[in-house]
């Protein structure tokens, strides 16, 4: 038993959090197709929209500080190089750039070890994020975020978790199932069951050319 | 709109779950290789990956570190060497990546002088690093009792958080517990001082300190008994420690992420290495708000 004490929560209510206010792909004049053709402007441009989403990415999945920087400026230095790949019209630009830098995440923890940094006392879940509370705090992000959402909303609960435990956390599977206490093979199922669900429901507008390039 | 979903085989669905997450064996990746050879399988899963990465990004952003927008600008190819900025005592890991003067089948009207920039900022970089790396800073040479005492001095009072352990019945606690823990937001860092647990064995178990920062999202699992909500939000990995006195030990603090309202810590006891989840079933020390 815990020794009892007497104090209560004293602390402030809990303060917003800085909400990305950059204004994403459908607000935003397009930047890549500048940037393919070697504008720096654009290139100035792109990292200050895009930098907060990149490092939030990062910092979840890549625990050391000066690893995470390092793998930022790796990020954008490939979004330079690689810009030229980016169709608008099969798919936005911050979908080509949190793909570019998923991929070089994974390359560094392929390096480096696995070492998800986003860590939880209780069990991770996407009740919050997928929660209808949680959708007035969507005012700020992008239509494709909340879509998203809204299709995650849609799953089923054990789905979600195991998707938000492997894309968001950066878990491995044999790491989810000990973290849940599910089969190795449950995990994997509604790994898969969920993430095809996903593309079914977000297909409409699946960027699969844009993307296949950066997959390359 | 036009329709772009594929339908694909259970198997192939299976190698680009695996591959969009990274977790996917050489022999897998193989295979994957084989079923889908023009990539649009493996990159369809890799996009919905991306769009839901991105959508939680949003949702719950990490802040940016201070300067790095600034060193990130200072690797474009127009930034002179001088421009480069570096952290101060950031350790870099190698040379940082520098974009290439024009990015890839991009027209460039560079002249031959230009692309000399790349490798001269790299070199400066390089020179840099090797001036913040081997130059001895102060900190680095002290102990954590000497850097604990260094911060408490250095700090205003009133933005340093100071509390006393509370312990429970955890087997653990072998002795009476005396110290505190110390925390200064402004810059993320404290330590924690701690007698009285008991002298692990790391390839047995290890310690591992959680700060409750009052503006992350609230957890699910059932709470401390007599706390009322106190400790509920989703804590952060403020890392993993042994103990290796009954006397008086001093440990640093190694929050994982940026700690924006730290209002209470818990000390649990977990597998080696730590975990990333926990059970909650040892909880040994708890610091928390008195008075």
């Amino acid at each position: 038993m815990i020794h009892r004490v007497t104090n209560r929560w004293t602390a402030h209510p809990p303060a917003r959090r800085t909400r990305y206010r950059m204004t994403l792909s459908e607000q935003s004049a397009p930047l890549l197709h500048l940037v393919a053709e070697g504008d720096q402007d654009a290139m100035r441009a792109l990292i200050k929209r895009y930098s907060g989403l990149v490092w939030s990415l990062v910092r979840r999945k890549i625990s050391a500080q000066n690893d995470a920087e390092d793998l930022v400026q790796e990020i954008f230095a490939d979004v330079w190089k690689s810009a030229r790949r980016y169709d608008a019209s099969v798919g936005s630009e911050d979908t080509f750039v949190a793909m570019i830098t998923r991929r070089r995440i994974i390359d560094q923890i392929r390096r480096i070890g696995r070492a998800p940094t986003q860590v939880s006392l209780d069990a991770p879940n996407a009740q919050r994020a997928c929660s209808d509370d949680a959708e007035s705090d969507q005012i700020d992000t992008t239509a494709n975020a909340g879509r998203v959402m809204r299709v995650l909303r849609s799953l089923r609960p054990e789905r979600r978790q195991t998707i938000e435990l492997a894309i968001v956390h950066g878990l491995s599977h044999s790491q989810i199932a000990e973290s849940t206490g599910m089969p190795l093979g449950t995990v994997k199922a509604h790994l898969r069951r969920g993430l095809d669900e996903v593309r079914t429901l977000l297909s409409p507008q699946l960027p699969a050319e844009s993307a296949k390039e950066v997959s390359r | 709109m036009s329709e772009h979903r594929q339908e694909l085989s259970e198997r192939l669905i299976d190698l680009c779950c695996d591959h969009a997450v990274g977790d996917q064996s050489s022999s897998d990746l193989h295979e994957l290789n084989t079923l889908d050879q023009n990539h649009s399988a493996r990159a369809a899963f890799q996009s919905v990956a991306a769009q839901i990465d991105a959508a939680y990004a949003q949702l719950d952003p990490v802040d940016l570190p201070a300067g790095l927008e600034d060193r990130l600008m200072a690797t474009l190819p127009g930034n002179a060497p001088a421009q480069q900025a570096v952290k101060p005592g950031l350790k870099l890991s190698g040379t940082p990546a520098v974009m290439d003067a024009a990015p890839s089948g991009a027209s460039s009207d560079r002249s031959p002088g230009s692309a000399w920039f790349p490798w001269l900022v790299a070199a400066a970089s390089i020179t840099l690093a090797a001036i913040v790396v081997f130059k001895p800073t102060p900190a680095g040479s002290l102990t954590p009792s000497q850097a604990r005492d260094q911060l408490i001095a250095s700090t205003d009072p009133a933005g340093l958080l100071r509390y006393s352990w509370t312990a429970t019945e955890d087997p653990s606690v072998v002795g009476a517990v005396t110290g505190e823990l110390i925390w200064d937001e402004a810059t993320d860092q404290g330590y924690m001082t701690i007698s009285g647990l008991e002298v692990n064995d790391p390839s047995s178990f290890q310690y591992q300190l959680w700060i409750f920062d009052a503006t992350r999202p609230q957890g699910e699992l059932p709470q401390f008994e007599g706390f009322d909500g106190l400790l509920s939000q989703r804590p952060i990995d403020g890392g993993v420690f042994d103990i290796t006195s009954t006397g008086e030990v001093v440990i640093p603090i190694d929050a994982k992420l940026k700690v924006r309202q730290g209002v209470a810590f818990a000390v649990t006891v977990e597998q080696p290495g730590g975990v990333v989840v926990s059970d909650r079933t040892r909880v040994p020390l708890l610091a928390i708000p008195q008075g």
